[in-house]
Formats: C-alpha cells, structure tokens, sequence
C-alpha cells in the first residue's frame, strides 16, 4: 500500500502540472563564506553593539566579559542568585575555562557536563532536575540577537531548553550579521554542495514566551524563563 | 475533515451577537499594527515577499521532483518517509508506527494538518494519550473546542474562561493572571513531556536538498517534543517542501514578521533526521509523513493554485473584515479567514462550503498583507463564478429584483437631476434615522445590511456639489 500511495500522489502531481512546461529554477548565487568573514570581521564592533542591543530587546540579559575570570565570576554570581543545586552544561573547553567544576564545588551545587565522547545516559534526566544549563554557541546574529546552536556528542539539546534558566557563553568573533551570512557558512562547515547538516541546529531569539491567554505576553513557558549571554571580547 | 460550513450564515451571526468574543477579537489589531513595524524595519521587505513568492512558485511549479528529492534527503539522514493520499492514509501510518513501539502517550505541538487529519481523535480512539503542548491549543483541548485562529488558537477564549476550566480539569485553585495559568499549564505539561514515547509536529518548511524539516514557534513545546521522546513523527503538506536550505534566509525573515510582528520567532528548529551517533537526546527515530489530501486538486486549477504558496501565518485573519467581526469558529473549518475561504471548498466541495466565497467585502486587505502576495480576493471571486455558473448557470442569472434595480440605476445616471433628487432627499431626511451620529437601520430589504452593522450617513453636501466648487476657483 505504502508504494501505491507514493506513485498516486506523485502521478497526481504530474497530472496536474502537465499543460506547465517546467521553468528553470533560478539559482542565487550566495556570497563565499571567506567573503563573510572578512566582512564581518571589519564591522566587528557595530555587530557586537547592534547584537547587544537586540539580545536585551527580546528580553535577554547580557554580561560583556572582558576576561574568562570575569566571566566565571558571572556564573557564579548567577548560581547563587538562582540558589542552583544542579547545573548541566555542554562539553567545551570554553566551558571549562569559565565554569569549572571547582566552582560548582564551591558552592555546594552539582554540575553534569554532557560528554563528547561516550554517552551521557543520565543526561536528559539531570536536566530535568536543574537550575541552569550552560551552553557554547556556534554563530549569533546581530540583526535579530540570535544564538546558533549546533546538536551533537557533548552538546545535548536539552542543556538550553530544560532548565528554567539558559546560560550561553558568545564569543565576539562568532557574531556574523544575519540569516544571509549564516547559510553560506553553514554550508561550508557541512562540505559544499551537498550539504548534510547535523541532526539539530536551533535558532534562540530571546527566552520562551507565550500570548495565548487574551495576547498577555508571559515569558517562560516550556522553555527557559531566563536568557543569560556571557558576551567573551576576543583576546 | 469534519466541516460545519453549511452553517456558516447561523454561526457567523451567533458569533456577532457574542459581546465577549466580540471584545476579543478587537484585540487582533495588535498584530497588525506589530507587523506593520517589524516591516518597516526591514529595508528590503518588499524585494523578499517578492522573492518569497518565487520561491514558492518554482517549488510548486516542480512539486514532484522536490518531493522525491526531498525523499531522498530525509531517507539519506536516516529518516523515514510515508506518503499519504488522504486523512485517513495519514492517520493509518501514524497509529501504525504508535502500535508498533507501544506509544501509551503522544505530545503534539500545533499543527494545521494534523488538526485536519483529526489525528487527537483516531489516537484516543485507539486508547493513545494524545496530548497538545502549545499553550493556546492545551486550553483548546481541554475545553474539547476546536482553535479558532492559526496563531492564537484559544483568542476567543477569555482569561475567567481559563481560569474556570483549569480550576474544573486541573483542580488548580483561583489562577487570576496569565502568568499564573502559563506556569500551571507548564507544571502539568512538562510531567507530559517527560513520559510520552512519541512526539508529533507539523512543519512549517521542509528543505528537500537536505531532507531538513524547519519548525518556528515561541513557547519551547516543539523543541522538547523533537527532544525528549523517542519517536519524532513529522507531518506536513506536500506544499510545504523548499528547495534550498538558504531559502530559508528569504522565509525566516517575513514569516515571524509577518504572523507576531516579531523579527525572529523565539525559537527555529532546523532538524535533520534522527539524533547522531554519541548524541544525548534527540528523537532516536524521525518519519516524515506527506500528506496530498486535496492538495494535488488545488495544484490541478491553475486559478487557484497559489493558494498553495500559503505559509499559515494568520496575517489575513487579523487584517479582514470579517474575520474580525465573526472570529474562526464561524467558518466551520480548520482553515478559517480569507485563505481558509478558499482552502475549504477546494478541499470539502464548493457546495458544502458555498457560502465562504461571498464571506469577504473583496476589500484586498488580505491580499495586501500577505507575505508571499497570494491573490485571495480573486479566488475567491472565481469560487463565486464557479458557484454561479454550477448547476446549468441558473444561479449566474440575476434576481428580477436585482435586475430591476440596475435598470432603475441605468435610468437615474442617464437623468442627472433624477440622480441629484435621490440623493439629496436623503440627505436631508437622513436625520431621522441618525443615531450617535451613525444610521443603525436601513428601510426596506436595504435593512440587511444593517442588520450587523451601521451605516455612515451621507455627506451633507455631496461630491458633485464639491467638484462644482472647485471648478469656479
């Protein structure tokens, strides 16, 4: 049954376009991902200031950090204020240069890193049961103060979206200006023209919201309540 | 799909008379006023419509070679694909693959096709738990209503309405704010979330050189239900297939724009088959279902075909006349405003919907907003011919009370000083039937017109009398 249902609809499809003689798709040709960066690169500091000024738009709260240590200080300042008990975070150097595990230690909350290699089958679980969960990002967009995230070993899902609240560490250099420069890119970290993409990559604009009751806007619904950025200046 | 078209004239007028639904549905002006500023801030808005629009022109155009493609990208990534003819087809390969892993309890997040399969009814049928995540369409559910707006799907609803119904299903206690039912309903989902072994999401895109279905929304409820379950079943219309991942750039900038004012919705979800090798969550099996059910008729009537471009944003709901007055449930149909006026007899038969067609002043105002330019008001006006020229072309011939009054008409504008008389007298006698400034009854058969609405008065003096002014200066 499964095949017919595929030839009818597709012969359907065909019948129905028939008298259409088919255009010629129209290729667009998309800047080189080369090209982008060095853009990029030289209006660094009007994408830094244009993708802070979007971030808090949305209702995300941003910390500049001038160093890692200035950075760690910002996670701790947040675990204590949320009186985290549990913290999940993605497998990252990054991470484990501004949110060590001593740190975590020190004030008496647990932290599960999501493991690279290996499984972490308690991962899902823990999430559910903690405060903050801390990711790396893999672009952000400007234009809008959006945060790219890219699914893989070591970087759950769910470390952005189960806990109440996201914390996510952006490094000035990966800020790029929007949706246009972000395919290209893509594409390139995939290789070229076919692209397989990873199984996710989710888009972050702001944290969870809703309007479904008489268009009241609540924030927090089944995500994260709470956006945290740690902008890292490059160094 | 179960319709309730043929009683579009009673609801529309139940709906009228309904003061709180009305005082709702005076809020949706929000959204366009928010869209109108987030296309104000987008320098190229025009020339991405544009492009959007070809975008969706060509796939259409090409719909069977960017299905297969399609096919072989999600196939390629590890995913299955099903193809269904109809409702029924669908709803047959979903309660399969939920009998096959012994799903007890399914998480959906809003979905227009699955609402048109009516997948939550087969699925309890068959003693599965179907549960809907997004929060507007939960309040929906629990109420057992149908949503009655694409975006907001519990607007009619008031704020005591939910308060009464989660005190009533959810024994919670005298929730007053929103925040405060949001939270309730988060508590009460998230137990859901965790437990269910399948998670079922439409898509608002899907990218057949990458096998990529895209889905956009705000509340974080599709992401976990993608997430947490073992089992992601995705099911769109074939029309939704794109070519290109970097048509997504063109989509994503006037989708949220177009359906919240926002410039990005709060979350996009790019997934590409089922979770990796070494990856910690993610469905551990994706199946794509792509459903016809209609589509390859609408496809077959070129009049009509564009219809197909339709990225369900809701921006021609907010935006007409009739939507605001009447709200979605009048319509009778999953699809409801001006696109829906045309979807819905396409899909159930002009002749159980024949009223839709004529449920629009033709203003354009649908046409004007939507993101992708699709000409509404002349589809709808090619229903009202196919609908007059149906059945020998008895209803193409006007009434005699409607030819008489051409003729009457005719005379008059050949008459200048007849013209002039009709309507000056009423000019002058009009005061009588003011009200608050307003005209709230009309004489004779013209009452009909005001029966649900008023009529502004007319001008004390009238345009010729104006013109001859201006002419002398």
């Amino acid at each position: 049954m499964a095949d017919t249902a595929r030839e009818e609809v597709l012969s359907r499809i065909r019948v129905a376009l028939k008298s259409e003689a088919p255009q010629e798709s129209s290729s667009l040709s998309s800047p080189r991902a080369d090209e982008i960066r060095q853009r990029c690169d030289e209006q660094r500091e009007r994408l830094v200031e244009q993708f802070a000024a979007e971030l808090t738009r949305v209702g995300g709260h941003l910390f500049r950090a001038a160093s890692p240590a200035a950075a760690s200080e910002y996670v701790e300042r947040l675990a204590l204020s949320t009186g985290a008990k549990s913290v999940i975070g993605w497998d990252s150097p990054l991470i484990e240069s501004i949110a060590p595990f001593d740190l975590f230690e020190r004030i008496g909350a647990e932290f599960l890193r999501d493991r690279a290699t290996g499984t972490a089958s308690d991962f899902v679980r823990a999430a559910i049961n903690s405060e903050i969960g801390i990711t790396a990002v893999d672009y952000a967009l400007a234009d809008t103060g959006t945060l790219v995230l890219i699914s893989g070993p070591g970087r759950a899902r769910s470390a952005s979206l189960v806990p109440p609240v996201h914390l996510a560490v952006v490094e000035a250099r990966q800020i790029i200006s929007g949706l246009d420069d972000l395919f290209p890119l893509l594409a390139e970290a995939g290789g070229g023209s076919a692209p397989h993409p990873p199984s996710a990559i989710t888009f972050i604009t702001g944290p969870s919201r809703t309007a479904d009751i008489e268009l009241t806007l609540v924030v927090g619904v089944h995500g994260p309540q709470q956006l945290h950025v740690i902008l890292l200046a490059d160094g | 799909m179960h319709v309730n078209t043929e009683k579009f004239i009673e609801n529309s007028q139940a709906a009228i008379e309904n003061a709180g639904l009305q005082s709702r549905l005076r809020v949706l002006n929000r959204f366009t006023v928010m869209r109108a500023v987030a296309f104000r801030d987008l320098e190229d808005g025009e020339a991405l419509r544009d492009r959007a629009r070809a975008i969706k022109e060509e796939t259409i155009n090409r719909l069977d070679e960017y299905l297969v493609r399609l096919e072989e990208s999600v196939t390629r990534s590890g995913g299955s694909v099903h193809w269904a003819r109809t409702a029924n087809d669908a709803v047959g390969i979903i309660l399969e693959l939920a009998r096959k892993n012994s799903v007890k309890r399914v998480v959906k997040s809003k979905s227009m096709a699955t609402e048109e399969i009516e997948l939550n009814e087969a699925l309890e049928q068959a003693g599965i738990e179907a549960v809907e995540t997004d929060l507007g369409e939960y309040i929906v559910q629990l109420a057992r209503e149908k949503p009655s707006h694409i975006l907001a799907p519990a607007i009619h609803k008031s704020k005591g309405d939910v308060t009464d119904l989660f005190r009533e299903k959810l024994g919670t206690g005298d929730l007053r704010e929103a925040e405060e039912l949001t939270q309730a309903a988060r508590k009460q989902l998230r137990e859901k979330f965790c437990t269910a072994e399948m998670g079922v999401t439409g898509a608002n895109f899907a990218v057949a050189e990458t096998g990529t279905i895209v889905l956009v929304e705000n509340e974080g409820n599709i992401r976990l239900s993608t997430t947490l379950p073992r089992l992601h079943v995705a099911l769109m219309g074939i029309e939704k297939v794109v070519p290109r991942l970097a048509d997504l750039a063109v989509f994503l900038r006037i989708l949220a724009r177009s359906a919240s004012g926002q410039k990005m919705s709060s979350y996009v979800s790019l997934i590409t088959g089922a979770r990796g090798e070494g990856e910690s969550d993610g469905a551990r099996e994706f199946h794509l279902v792509l459903l016809d059910n209609g589509r390859t008729r609408i496809l077959a009537d070129s009049e009509k075909r564009e219809s197909l471009y339709c990225l369900r944003c809701g921006a021609c709901l907010n935006v007409c006349p009739v939507y605001q007055k009447i709200g979605g449930h009048a319509y009778g149909s999953v699809y409801s405003g001006p696109i829906g006026s045309v979807i819905t007899p396409m899909m159930v038969g002009l002749e159980r919907a024949k009223d839709l067609p004529f449920a629009s002043s033709l203003c354009g105002a649908c046409r004007e907003i939507c993101p992708v330019k699709i000409n509404i008001p002349h589809m709808l006006l090619n229903l009202r011919s196919e609908w007059a020229e149906s059945s020998g072309g008895d209803r193409a011939r006007p009434r005699l009370s409607e030819r008489l009054a051409i003729k009457a008409w005719a005379f008059a504008m050949r008459h200048p000083w007849l013209y002039n008389l009709i309507f000056r007298l009423p000019a002058i006698f009009q005061g009588l039937m003011l009200k608050d400034g307003k005209i709230d009854r009309l004489p004779f058969s013209l009452g009909a017109w005001t029966a649900n609405r008023d009529f502004p008065p007319l001008a004390r003096r009238s345009f010729r009398s104006l013109w001859r002014d201006t002419e002398k200066r």
